[in-house]
């Protein structure tokens, strides 16, 4: 469990929760309970040592650092908290602590939520654009608070608090919340952070002796977006529902939230879904030349490689007959390779997870975080896709030879193939690549863990291993006034590919020789003709790909939001090639809820291949008239598109790197947003026709109005917006 | 050379004169010669003190480049008819298509027989003397239409696409639909690289399919797809006398494409050009772009250019042409 968006659950469930009107919640009810019962873990200190409070983002890691700090040797006491435990050891931290007693505890997530005050949780009144200015409220939550009254009650006898969270933004302004929390019990608490990206155990050891402060940038950039979000959610998902429920039908019940990554998300799978459903077939000509010679059927490719116009093609082809002998103009043999593949990051774990284990993005980053807390791996969130010069990969490498299937291929590494891994451009400072830590037999672990684990392996060797190896030859000739080339490829050395099924090296062939000058007459010249197929609809690996791009969402949340928008039943997901809902413009919809009339991907033979197991994000009618209505009222920039989203995720980055202020941020996108809320205000109907288009197409009948345009086939042009107006 | 402003006699006589010499400069470029009556009226329409030579020489020019070929007593009347296309020539073109088909899939055995060289009229044929040429129309023949309309609604909505990345581009800068290839204004347009190129596996070629994941340079020299760079376009051409006749750029000729070439421009066509079933074929050796746009045509062609895209490409017609959006009347502003 991803505990650590804890809140943004917590606020879920109150959306959900949302009729349930529940005036009754304060910051004072924090302070009621518990102050009678304080009997936590209170060993009696008789020594005058430093005594130290380290507190972890999630128990598993606070057992772990514990583990390393001690060697083995601590103490477990309870909390009132079932799943949090204290730890005690002593541990020497060197200058000026020196040798302390230690307690290490930790929390669930972050420990903290926003909301409005009670008098804001009507939907009707206030109305939702007061959002945008509204007081808000940082709250412990319930299921928290004996969290936090465990990390006060500790704090009042330590001299330090050391924050063990992840090192990523969240991770920081997690540390903010911990530091709030010791501080009502100690005002006078000295704050400190470790850094560190894998619980092994010197690096922790390590972490714990070069300690640094909270950044105070980072928390500031992750509070501000805290804020945006709530504001911007809330308002906007209110007015939505409170806009589009009277007209009732299928849209009487429901919640219609917004997110300001889920709408642009949700818009990606629309354009996506149009330009599927818009798309036009178009006959293409190419003339095929074969030249068979020593046995070989050497199949030249046309330069031109296709035309859209038969007559000119035409016109080439016949030249090509007339010339009758082809020139060779060029020939080349030299050495290539394909590469290895670069280490791993977040993103590509989730794109290479969903195409090759069936796992969902946010199954993929749950298992992966299950083998980080055990250890096994290093910390799954990271952009870095390079290794610091520094570490000892080989030490890494060394740790997997005992494996039964790539144990010899990380032995053979060992016994001198190892090769540096390639140096990517990303670094986000934070942490390394997704590499494997420890090995872990299969037996310690579950299937998907299994799985996941042995993609991290397996990638982590490639890495370490050698570019593959073959001989390319080229050869040109011209043929007419037309150029054809042939490719061949002989692999000599697979390296990385033997311990990387993932990939493969295929296309091999080998050319026959030919000469520079030489003229032959190709064994047989054709012009055929095709077809053009139109896109597929997004994979959840097309879809990180889109998000990681556009910056909608980090590497960590994206996996959240596509989750999100099908639990919203904004989109749903079809087996590759199942051809979607079919033509489900049968009125189907009260049992299907919002199933969506899709068009089915007319794909050619040069469709995606293979496709088992592979899922594809198609919207719901709903899904549809959201974005299609935010689409149409033609503001600047479209909520249902990325522009807005990525601005912000830019200022919470010039927030970090001290260019600009959570308050100026805050002012600026809050005025921003509300711009856009006032339009949508202004241009209500356009969505609503949207939405009583989409609901006519799913088969309803709305006879309330009658909207005077024939339906979704016209929508690609619909879609133009007109040029801004300011 | 500065001119008293005497007699109008003299002026007529002086510009006559004036005429003559600059036909004579005009005669040993390949600007299209102009008639002398309408140099005449040129320069009439100049205040007096007429300009040095030089600089009459480059209005003459640049006035010839943005005028209609065909239109009456623009261009010398002998000139015009040595610079046209021979006749048999422009009326081959319409048979052509039919007749060629039948190579199609027949294998080399059609090349073998013979009728090549010089065999029919219609087959192959090289121009006898240079052509002069205005541009109707040019189209990238080696880019599926549709790709072409998608590529120009997503502009006139204000987005591009950087490789995965949706951009936003400045939105109807100078009327200009069309983008590609264009450098002004800031408004860069790549190719989709996520879209159909690199997911359907290449294109057949390096058939390391599953790899379309990141942008790293994975592919180990895969056949590359044309780009804009690489396009083949085909033009409607148009000579003096009114006839046309549609072209096909053999061999990348630089200074064409959509968003350089404009809908006017002129062009020379060197004796010896190639015509092959009254399809003209240009390389830049045989074709001389001389530049210039009328500007009218021009703008209708560019307005127009999605709607034929979308009809040449089989799609329906966006129903309600520009304006008309689904808004409903009522939301002004």
């Amino acid at each position: 469990m991803n505990i650590r968006r804890a809140s943004v659950a917590a606020l879920r469930c109150w959306l959900r929760h949302h009729d349930l009107v529940n005036p009754a919640h304060l910051g004072s009810r924090l302070r009621l309970g518990f102050y009678a019962s304080r009997a936590t873990a209170a060993t009696a200190t008789t020594t005058n040592m430093t005594r130290i409070l380290c507190v972890a983002e999630k128990p598993s890691i606070a057992k772990a650092v514990a583990t390393h700090l001690s060697g083995g040797q601590y103490q477990t006491s309870n909390t009132r908290n079932t799943y949090i435990k204290n730890y005690s050891f002593t541990f020497d931290f060197g200058p000026p602590w020196g040798h302390c007693d230690v307690t290490m505890t930790a929390v669930k997530g972050h420990l903290t939520a926003v909301e409005f005050p009670g008098d804001y949780k009507q939907w009707e009144f206030p109305p939702p654009d007061s959002l945008f200015d509204a007081p808000v409220l940082t709250v412990v939550p319930d299921d928290n608070k004996s969290i936090a009254k465990n990390i006060e009650d500790q704090a009042k006898r330590a001299t330090a608090l050391v924050i063990w969270t992840d090192c990523d933004r969240e991770g920081e302004h997690i540390g903010s919340e911990i530091r709030d929390a010791a501080r009502k019990g100690n005002r006078q608490i000295q704050v400190k952070r470790a850094r560190f990206s894998n619980v092994e155990r010197a690096h922790i050891l390590s972490a714990a002796r070069r300690l640094v402060s909270l950044d105070e940038k980072q928390v500031d950039a992750v509070a501000a977006r805290i804020e945006l979000d709530l504001r911007i959610g809330y308002a906007f998902t209110r007015f939505l529902t409170l806009s589009l429920r009277p007209m009732g039908g299928p849209l009487q019940g429901l919640t219609l939230s917004y997110g300001s990554c889920q709408f642009p998300t949700l818009g990606f799978v629309v354009d996506r879904y149009f330009r599927v459903k818009n798309f036009v077939p178009e006959p293409f000509w190419s003339i095929k030349v074969m030249h068979e010679r020593d046995g070989i059927k050497v199949n030249f490719n046309w330069a031109r490689h296709r035309l859209f116009d038969r007559m000119m093609a035409v016109v080439l082809y016949e030249r090509c007959l007339v010339a009758r002998t082809a020139t060779v103009t060029k020939v080349s043999e030299k050495p290539t390779r394909k590469f290895k593949p670069l280490p791993l990051t977040t993103v590509e774990l989730q794109k290479m997870a969903t195409r090759f284990l069936r796992m969902t993005g946010q199954q993929a980053m749950t298992i992966a975080e299950k083998l980080y807390n055990k250890g096994f791996i290093s910390y799954p969130r990271t952009e870095t896709d390079r290794f610091d010069r520094g570490m000892d990969l080989r030490a890494l490498v060394r740790k997997q030879t005992q494996d039964s299937r790539w144990g010899p291929f990380a032995q053979n590494l060992v016994d001198g193939a190892f090769q540096q891994p390639r140096q990517g451009r990303h670094d986000d400072k934070a942490h390394p690549p997704i590499h494997p830590i420890t090995y872990a037999a299969p037996q310690a672990l579950d299937d998907g863990e299994r799985r996941l684990y042995e993609l991290v392996v397996r990638r982590f060797l490639a890495c370490c291993s050698d570019d593959a190896k073959g001989v390319a030859s080229d050869v040109e000739m011209l043929y007419g006034d037309e150029v054809f080339s042939a490719h061949g490829v002989m692999v000599l050395e697979r390296n990385y590919l033997d311990v990387y099924p993932y990939e493969n090296w295929s296309g091999t062939a080998v050319l026959p020789r030919f000469t520079v000058g030489e003229r032959f007459e190709p064994t047989e010249a054709l012009l055929s003709e095709g077809k053009t197929t139109a896109p597929s609809y997004l994979t959840e690996a097309d879809l990180i790909a889109l998000m990681d791009a556009n910056g909608i969402g980090t590497d960590a949340t994206m996996a959240e939001h596509i989750e999100k928008i099908q639990e919203r039943q904004y989109v749903r997901t079809v087996p590759r090639g199942g051809g979607g809902a079919g033509d489900a413009d049968d009125g189907s919809w009260p049992r299907t809820g919002w199933s969506c009339g899709a068009g089915r991907p007319r794909r050619g033979s040069g469709g995606g291949g293979g496709g088992s197991g592979v899922r594809e994000f198609i919207p719901t009618s709903l899904g549809v008239a959201l974005i299609e209505g935010f689409d149409r009222m033609r503001f600047e920039t479209s909520l249902g598109k990325p522009f807005l989203r990525k601005e912000m995720e830019l200022k919470m980055k010039a927030i970090c790197e001290g260019r600009t202020t959570k308050q100026l941020v805050l002012r600026e996108s809050i005025e921003g947003y509300r711009r856009v809320f006032e339009q949508s205000r202004a241009e209500l109907n356009v969505l609503k026709a949207a939405c009583r288009q989409e609901l006519k197409h799913v088969g309803l009948v709305m006879s309330a109005v009658v909207f005077g345009r024939p339906l979704l086939e016209q929508n690609a042009t619909l879609r133009i917006e007109t040029p801004r107006r300011i | 050379m500065s001119q008293p402003p005497p007699h109008r006699e003299k002026d007529a006589a002086m510009s006559s004169a004036i005429a003559r010499q600059l036909q004579t400069s005009l005669s040993t470029t390949s600007t299209p010669l102009p008639s002398l009556a309408w140099l005449h009226s040129l320069l009439s329409t100049r205040s007096q003190p007429l300009p040095p030579l030089a600089s009459l020489l480059a209005t003459v020019r640049a006035r010839l480049l943005a005028a209609d070929l065909t239109s009456k007593n623009l261009l010398d009347d002998g000139y015009a008819q040595s610079h046209s296309f021979p006749p048999q020539l422009a009326q081959t073109q319409a048979t052509a298509p039919a007749g060629a088909a039948g190579a199609a899939g027949s294998g080399r055995g059609r090349g073998g027989g013979g009728g090549a060289g010089t065999g029919g009229a219609s087959r192959e044929t090289r121009l006898s003397h240079d052509v002069i040429v205005q541009v109707l129309d040019i189209q990238d023949i080696s880019r599926p239409r549709w790709e072409q309309v998608e590529q120009l609604e997503a502009l006139a909505r204000g987005e591009g696409t950087r490789g995965r990345e949706v951009i936003r581009l400045p939105v109807g800068g100078g009327g200009e639909e069309d983008g590609e290839e264009e450098d002004g204004g800031g408004a860069v347009v790549v190719q989709d690289q996520g879209g159909r190129g690199g997911r359907g596996g290449g294109g057949g070629g390096g058939g390391q399919g599953a790899n379309d994941g990141p942008p790293t340079s994975n592919a180990p020299a895969a056949p590359r797809q044309p780009g804009p760079r690489g396009a083949t376009h085909s033009l409607l051409l148009q000579d003096p006398q009114g006839q046309t006749l549609r072209a096909l750029e053999l061999k990348p000729v630089p200074r064409l494409g959509l968003g350089s070439t404009h809908i006017g421009e002129k062009m020379l066509l060197k004796a010896g050009t190639p015509v092959a079933r009254g399809v003209v074929l240009l390389d830049p050796a045989s074709c001389v772009v001389l530049g210039g746009k009328v500007e009218a045509w021009h703008r209708a062609w560019a307005e127009g250019r999605l709607e034929r895209l979308r009809r040449d490409a089989g799609a329906p017609p966006s129903s309600s042409g520009g304006g008309g959006m689904m808004t409903p009347a009522a939301t002004g502003g």
